[in-house]
This record gives structure tokens, C-alpha cells and sequence, in this order.
């Protein structure tokens, strides 16, 4: 393959993508979470190991992070406030009850 | 779903009390049962008790918000109306039949939903605080201590990285702390315990042994279960609502003139094929129904050994309340590599309630099961 330095297209100066980015002004922050947000679920780990790559499951137990994260949701601020005690309007159904506390009885069982 | 249908359905039910101010209480006069199920939705709130006599008692709201700034003009207004609000943060939030109301008065601005797709909507920053408001209003506290109640949550989608267990925890949170005792329970499974679809083999019945299948506007959620174990559970996002979004997009109509046609008009066994809309729905119900069969017939190869008789296939859910929904269903079965031989496909009888009353009886056999 022969040597090849690209040179800039006529017309246009010789700048690092750097340089762009700055003049241009853009949030790296604001992309760098973008694209990891984006790829986060479709990252594996690679172990190099006598070059052959093991690709290895997530196994760490996120649920506690999301238990936390939900109790910080329930904040209530003291200036809330509403004009009532109750919602919703009133449909009833009938069903066969004798099937219906069978259904009760044999879910009763399960564990 | 729109309001004009809705009402539809209101009507049609056993009894409707409806008060648009003082909204009536649970009335614990009433014997009900200990056990309450919850089905929260996208578009609405549904809570079911059940009385001694065994009628459900249903209790519906919808899941709509319209919010006003705080000024004095929108002080006036609610002071003046009896328009049901609640304050969060800086902001007003008119709820229910009456956000609707209003937006339609005011003729800017647009509702808006605690939920999305199923979950907490995350462009709204105050859903959780709103949600918990709503919910607590619709259920009321628990009529004993400790109360068991279940509530619906979908199945993890196969063909969508949305993962549910957040949105759980915080449902779960909210119940706690109305102290309640608190379960999630898989959405297709509560039309499970409220159709009881049954397994045949020989001269034997095997309850709770089938295909349920719950068929709402975000997503549709999948079980297969026996003697009321479910074995296999997924959901599919494409459902309801995209049904609406592709027709309105293949025929360049507005979506809310779809769904008020799909509602409406559209029967999917005799539409007009020189309608465009009626023909784009029918086309995209087909390819909903299609989607269903092929993704039951992946997931469930293999299981056929556990389940060896005919199976029945139990659906509800409002998609599912297009008249000719159970045919196309049952031409897609007939003309699959379907994994069980089915005998019949039932719709519920009451499709938009089934959810909550399944959850009220799964809540109600945790209650049993607690006071032995």
C-alpha cells in the first residue's frame, strides 16, 4: 500500500477534529453521556486472554440501585395539595362465584 | 381509547354510578372481601374488589392530567369550577375526565399522562409525585391492616430493551406506604385467574392450564400456564397504539381520526374496502395478530412436552374489542406451526376489566393463604 498523507480538500484548512469541536462549541459532556447511554446495553466485557476474547455477562445485581432510586421517588414536598379524597367511577360485574372461589382456593396452594 | 367509546362501555356495564365532584367512597358498609387488585395503565386506573355475594366492584379512572401554571386567573378558575386538581410543585394539574374537559375549553395546551408505554413517564418530572396522588385517591386505604393487594405489571418485551422492574419497585413503594401488602403480578396472568381457560385431555379438566393473552394499548402481554403456575410469560410493544400510528402514517390522516374510525366503524370481518383508514387498520390488526402467533410460536416450542392436551386461549384488553378480533385470531392459529393443539379461543366477557379483577383474586387467595 503506498504512503498516503491526506491533505486537506481545497478550500478548506488543515484543523483537528479538536479544533472543530471547539470553535463549533459543542457539549462533550452532553455527548459523551449520549453515546454511552447508547451503547451501554450492548456492551460486553472482553477478557484478552492468549488472544482469545471471552465475552462475560453483567452479573453485578443492579436491583438494589433501582430499590434506592425508587425510594427517593417517593418524596412528597409539603406544598402539595388537592381538592379531593377520592377518584373513579363505579362499575360493577358479576361473576359465577362458585368459579371464582375455586380459582381462589387453587391459587391458595401455590407458593 | 376515546371518550365516545368509552362512555359506550360505561353503559353497557351492570351499574354505573358516576358523581363528578364529590366522588363516592368506597362504601364500607358493603362486605368486600380482603384483597385488592390494581391495574395500572397507560391510559387508565382500574381497582376491583370483590363483595361476599361475589359481584366485582370495579373502580375506574382515567389516567389524564391537564397542567396550569400558578397564577391568579388559574386560581380563579378551580375555585370557581368543581374541577378535581392537585397542586405538585409549581404547578396545577387538573385530573381525570376533566383535564379532558378543560383542554378542550381552554382549546390550547394538551393533556398530559403520568404514564407512557406502560411506565412513569420520564418527560414529565412530577409523574411519580402525581401518580402516587392518583392512586392513593382511586384505591383508599386498606380496609384491614396489612391488606394484600396485587398489582398488574407487564412482562419484559422481546423486542424492546424496556426494562420493567424499575417501574415496579416504585408501584410497589407506593402500595407500602398506603399500607398495604403489596405484590406485583404479571398482567396476562390476571386474565388467567379472571377467564380460567382450561386444559382437556381425555375425560380430564386441568384449570388455569392455557394461552392468556392481554391485549392493551402499549404492549400485549403473553402467558402460558398450568393449574394457574404460569411456565412461560413475554410481552410484544407493538400493539394497540401502533396499530393507530402505522394506518395514520400509511393514509396521511391525523391519528385521532383513526382511532375515532377503529373504535367506531371497523369490524376487521366486514369492512369497507374502499375506506383506506378501515382497510390500513384491518391490514395492521392482521399483522399485530400475525406478530402474536409468531413470537407464541417461538417462545413456546419445546414446552409442548409439559402441556400434552388441547389447549384453550383466553384474550381481553381493549385492543382486543375490535369485533372479528377472536376470527382473525383464530385464522392465524389455523394456518400456523402453532405448538399446541388449541380448541378454542374465548374472548372475556368483560375485556376491560379482566386485569383488575384478576389481580382482586390472585390478592384475595394471598389473603386466604395468610390467615390459615
Amino acid at each position: 500500500m503506498p504512503n498516503y498523507i491526506k491533505r486537506p480538500e481545497p478550500g478548506r484548512t488543515d484543523r483537528s477534529i479538536a479544533e472543530r469541536v471547539v470553535e463549533k462549541q459543542v457539549d462533550i459532556n452532553a455527548l459523551a453521556e449520549a453515546v454511552a447511554k447508547a451503547i451501554s446495553s450492548k456492551i460486553s466485557i472482553n477478557n484478552q486472554t492468549n488472544q482469545t476474547a471471552i465475552s462475560q455477562e453483567d452479573t453485578f445485581d443492579s436491583s438494589k440501585t433501582m430499590g434506592r432510586l425508587a425510594e427517593q421517588m417517593m418524596v412528597e414536598r409539603s406544598g402539595n395539595k388537592s381538592n379531593f379524597d377520592n377518584l373513579g367511577n363505579v362499575i360493577k360485574t358479576k361473576r359465577d362465584q362458585q368459579e371464582v372461589d375455586d380459582t381462589i382456593d387453587l391459587l391458595s396452594h401455590l407458593d | 381509547m376515546s371518550d365516545d367509546i368509552l362512555d359506550d362501555i360505561l353503559n353497557d356495564t351492570v351499574k354505573v354510578e358516576k358523581k363528578t365532584k364529590a366522588v363516592e367512597k368506597i362504601d364500607h358498609q358493603v362486605e368486600y372481601l380482603p384483597g385488592c387488585g390494581v391495574d395500572i395503565g397507560t391510559s387508565n386506573i382500574v381497582v376491583a374488589r370483590r363483595t361476599k355475594d361475589g359481584t366485582f366492584v370495579n373502580r375506574f379512572h382515567r389516567n389524564m392530567l391537564y397542567p396550569l401554571d400558578i397564577s391568579e386567573e388559574a386560581m380563579d378558575l378551580l375555585e370557581k369550577s368543581s374541577y378535581l386538581y392537585v397542586k405538585v410543585g409549581e404547578k396545577y394539574f387538573v385530573v381525570g375526565e376533566d383535564a379532558l374537559t378543560l383542554v378542550n375549553a381552554i382549546g390550547k395546551g394538551e393533556v398530559v399522562r403520568p404514564m407512557q408505554d406502560g411506565i412513569l413517564n420520564p418527560s414529565l418530572k412530577e409523574s411519580a409525585e402525581l401518580l402516587f396522588y392518583i392512586i392513593k385517591a382511586v384505591i383508599g386505604d386498606p380496609l384491614v391492616k396489612g391488606e394484600s393487594l396485587r398489582f398488574s405489571v407487564p412482562a419484559n418485551p422481546v423486542d424492546s430493551s424496556i426494562n420493567n422492574k424499575f417501574h415496579e419497585m416504585i408501584l410497589g413503594n407506593f402500595f407500602k406506604k398506603m399500607g398495604y401488602d403489596a405484590k406485583p403480578v404479571n398482567e396476562a396472568m390476571c386474565i388467567c385467574y379472571d377467564c380460567n381457560p382450561v386444559m382437556k385431555e381425555d375425560d380430564t379438566v386441568t384449570p388455569l392450564s392455557g394461552i392468556s393473552m392481554s391485549c392493551g394499548g402499549g404492549m400485549t402481554n403473553i402467558a402460558l400456564s398450568y393449574k394457574g403456575l404460569a411456565l412461560q410469560e413475554f410481552s410484544i410493544t407493538k400493539s394497540g397504539d401502533y396499530i393507530d400510528e402505522q394506518a395514520a402514517l400509511m393514509t396521511g390522516s391525523k391519528k385521532s381520526k383513526v382511532i375515532k374510525i377503529k373504535e367506531k366503524n371497523l369490524d376487521l370481518n366486514k369492512f369497507d374496502i374502499g375506506d383506506r383508514i378501515q382497510s390500513a387498520l384491518v391490514v395492521y390488526y392482521c399483522e399485530m395478530i400475525d406478530r402474536m402467533i409468531h413470537y407464541v410460536s417461538n417462545k413456546f416450542k419445546g414446552l409442548d412436552s409439559e402441556i400434552s392436551g388441547d389447549v384453550e386461549i383466553v384474550v381481553a384488553g381493549g385492543t382486543s374489542m375490535a369485533p372479528g378480533f377472536c376470527d382473525k385470531l383464530k385464522e392465524a392459529v389455523v394456518s400456523s406451526d402453532f405448538p399446541f393443539s388449541v380448541y378454542r379461543i374465548r374472548h372475556s366477557e368483560t375485556p376491560f376489566y379482566s386485569v383488575s379483577q384478576g389481580a382482586c383474586i390472585r390478592a384475595q387467595a394471598d389473603y386466604n393463604k395468610k390467615s390459615k
